[in-house]
């Protein structure tokens, strides 16, 4: 029972005014990111981190969770009017719902992606309030070594999960671990790679990379390409799924709600995976996988659901055990730890109005969601029309002012926009961001906990494989190192086989 | 395409040299006292190694399908050869279905490989012909299942596969 204690406590920290008007703004700006295509739930969580500067942490965190979820809900819509996603999680959204959409069936779509999303989203908290404390219990228990293996593995999967090479993605986490050893040495205190500029002693912020990576870069490559918009011009009506469309969609919501659920805390995994992999377990499932990809309801209903509840999911490493699985949750971290919050097994006894009050916010967010989505939705359609060339130097003005902000330092612009340049080459030359970002993270955590290991062991690797958790860990991470090497199997990773292993 | 991803890679070469020297200047500590320049040290030997790795794989890519890291036909000759023995000594102990799961064929293309595999099979089944009722003639034990997991069991090459791993282990129970 003690849990519904807490979470009633959770609940009336979650319900202060100023509480629901941040969960208020953060669904709202979630859904506003998620609808625009080019803005992720990363960049625009990193360009509001300085706004949540001057309040209370757990305000801070309920806007930037529900930033999260809430762009879950809006890159949908995206998807089905406009079959461009809104955000990655949506990709796979445009298959069928742009179908849907095209035999005018586009409110049944929104409708069942926003009530599959608000199901699920909901059996997500309801999962992760009852997972959390017994996990944040265990965790009690782990030491360095378990922590390193934990990082090792959840880099491994993001970099074995990418969309490209698995060697780039690789090279990205090491460039990722490089950029996080700027500064000074936290056992040592030397200073290193900081070439005398006096804010790199402090290292280089996470705001300034990720909007570099995510925001700046993105406009960039927008500037070369001319996105043709074209939005679907019948009206949307008939927003309440049909008694059918509910027999049709209720297995692909539960199955997609529990799969991305357990992918969401996967480390390495997330949003974007499990809507790929709900899809195609749906279409697996299905008695007529051959329709798929010509509108049916469940490739709405399973991937929608699936990216709900694995953001959800994906919170339980980070508030338990203090490590982001997912560049979204690393960018929660630094905001955690901005506030001074320390994210981490001990989170849940020594902020437990942090911790229960962002759960709660999440019940009452995801009720706020299913509001803003379906009555709404003319509201976001007519968003889609805001020409780009508007748009996009909007955006820039706000990277830069929010870049400034944090610090109030000219030298944090430069960074953003330096990374800006990295970030679009990056991006044309096919080397993925994600895993950059989160070595970049837990980079410094990595290296205290392998130094930590290594001095407890007197300088033996075998730390790391006599502690069984550890030891299980890093043996997983070696397989899915080894596994892509092997040609014929590394198609699979994505699940992207073609033809050409029939020959 | 090929040119930049030289030069991307030569960058990161590089990089992870420069790196290298900084972390040596900054001490990089034995296992024991891991100094300041420790993980920079290792993380950039690893960059370096990785981006040599994706050189030469540019470098050798010609127009066509990616090949893996270990190809090239040495090493295919060479998994070739050694897969009749490679199945010989792991079908008894694992079973047929997952013996089957070796590494080596998978190194080559599909097209390529059946005819060989097909042969290899052969050759180890005649010697551990008892292997197959193990795994009955039509039964979907455990490789089709992780074939389920890992990618198309379904495939048009996956059933076909299947059913002629079944025709074949039904003749050999006949014969033995």
């Amino acid at each position: 029972m003690d849990i519904f204690n807490q979470l009633l406590m959770g609940f009336s920290v979650a319900l202060q005014p100023m509480n629901i008007f941040y969960c208020f703004m953060g669904c709202l700006i979630g859904t506003l990111v998620g609808v625009l295509p080019g803005l992720g739930p990363a960049a625009a969580m990193s360009l509001l981190l300085p706004v949540t500067f001057h309040v209370t942490p757990v305000s801070a965190i309920i806007m930037l969770a529900g930033i999260y979820y809430g762009a879950m809900y809006g890159g949908s819509t995206t998807s089905i009017l406009v079959n461009i996603p809104g955000e990655a999680a949506s990709v796979v959204t445009c298959l069928d719902g742009y179908q849907m959409a095209r035999q005018g069936r586009a409110g049944r779509a929104l409708g069942i992606s926003a009530f599959g999303s608000f199901i699920a989203g909901t059996l997500g908290i309801i999962g992760l309030t009852l997972m959390a404390p017994p996990l944040a219990n265990f965790a009690l228990r782990f030491g360095p070594p378990e922590y390193f293996a934990l990082m090792c593995l959840g880099m491994v999967v993001l970099t074995f999960l990418s969309s490209t090479s698995m060697i780039q993605a690789l090279m990205m986490a090491c460039f990722g671990l490089l950029i996080g050893t700027i500064g000074t040495d936290t056992v040592s205190g030397t200073s290193r790679f900081s070439f005398g500029i006096t804010e790199l002693l402090d290292g280089v912020g996470l705001v300034p990379v990720v909007m570099g990576l995510f925001g700046i870069s993105e406009m960039l490559l927008n500037i070369e390409q001319k996105i043709d918009r074209e939005i679907f011009k019948t009206g949307v009506k008939g927003l309440l799924p049909t008694v059918q469309d509910w027999i049709q969609a209720k297995g692909a919501i539960l199955r997609g709600t529990v799969l991305g659920f357990f992918l969401g805390i996967l480390p390495g995994g997330g949003a974007v995976l499990s809507s790929f992999v709900a899809y195609a377990v749906e279409k697996k499932f299905s008695k007529y996988p051959e329709k798929f990809g010509t509108g049916v309801i469940e490739g709405v209903a399973a991937p929608e659901s699936a990216n709900n509840s694995a953001a959800q999911g994906a919170f339980i490493p980070l508030l338990t055990l203090g490590i982001p699985s997912n560049v979204v949750m690393a960018i929660l971290l630094g905001a955690l730890i901005i506030h001074g919050v320390t994210p981490g097994p001990l989170l849940l006894t020594n902020y437990p109005q942090v911790f229960w009050g962002v759960v709660g916010s999440m019940y009452i967010g995801n009720a706020m969601l299913l509001v803003l989505n379906l009555p709404l939705i003319g509201l976001w359609v007519q968003l889609l029309k805001v020409p780009y060339p508007v748009l996009m130097p909007l955006i820039i003005i706000f990277c830069v002012i929010g870049a400034y902000t944090i610090n109030n330092s000219i030298m944090d612009v430069f960074f953003m926009l330096i990374f800006g340049v990295v970030g679009y080459l990056m991006k044309k030359l096919k080397y993925d961001a994600p895993p950059l970002i989160l070595a970049f993270v837990l980079g410094p955590m990595l290296e205290y906990s392998l130094k930590q290991s290594l001095m407890v062991s007197k300088g033996s690797f075998k730390i790391f494989f006599t502690h069984p958790i550890s030891a299980v860990c890093l043996i997983i991470a070696l397989i899915l190192l080894v596994f892509p090497m092997i040609p014929r199997l590394r198609k699979k990773r994505f699940g992207a086989t073609h033809e050409s292993d029939i020959g | 395409m090929k040119k930049t991803y030289i030069i991307a890679n030569v960058f990161w070469l590089v990089l992870s040299i420069a790196v290298c020297l900084e972390s040596w200047r900054l001490d990089v500590g034995g296992l024991h006292t891991p100094g300041p320049g420790f993980l920079p040290f290792y993380a950039a030997i690893l960059l370096g190694v990785l981006a040599l790795i994706s050189l030469i794989q540019t470098l050798k890519k010609t127009e066509g399908p990616a090949t893996g890291i270990w190809g090239g036909s040495v090493v295919q000759v060479g998994f070739y050869a050694g897969r009749p023995f490679y199945l010989r000594s792991s079908l008894k102990p694992f079973g047929f279905r997952f013996g089957d799961l070796s590494p080596a064929p998978r190194f080559i293309p599909r097209h390529r490989t059946l005819w060989m595999e097909d042969g290899s099979h052969l050759f180890a089944a005649y010697d551990y012909g008892d292997v197959f009722f193990l795994c009955g003639p039509s039964g979907k034990p455990i490789a089709s299942g992780l074939a389920g997991i890992l990618g198309k069991p379904n495939s048009r090459i996956g059933r076909a596969y299947l059913s002629r791993i079944s025709e074949f282990s039904l003749k050999l129970k006949r014969n033995v």
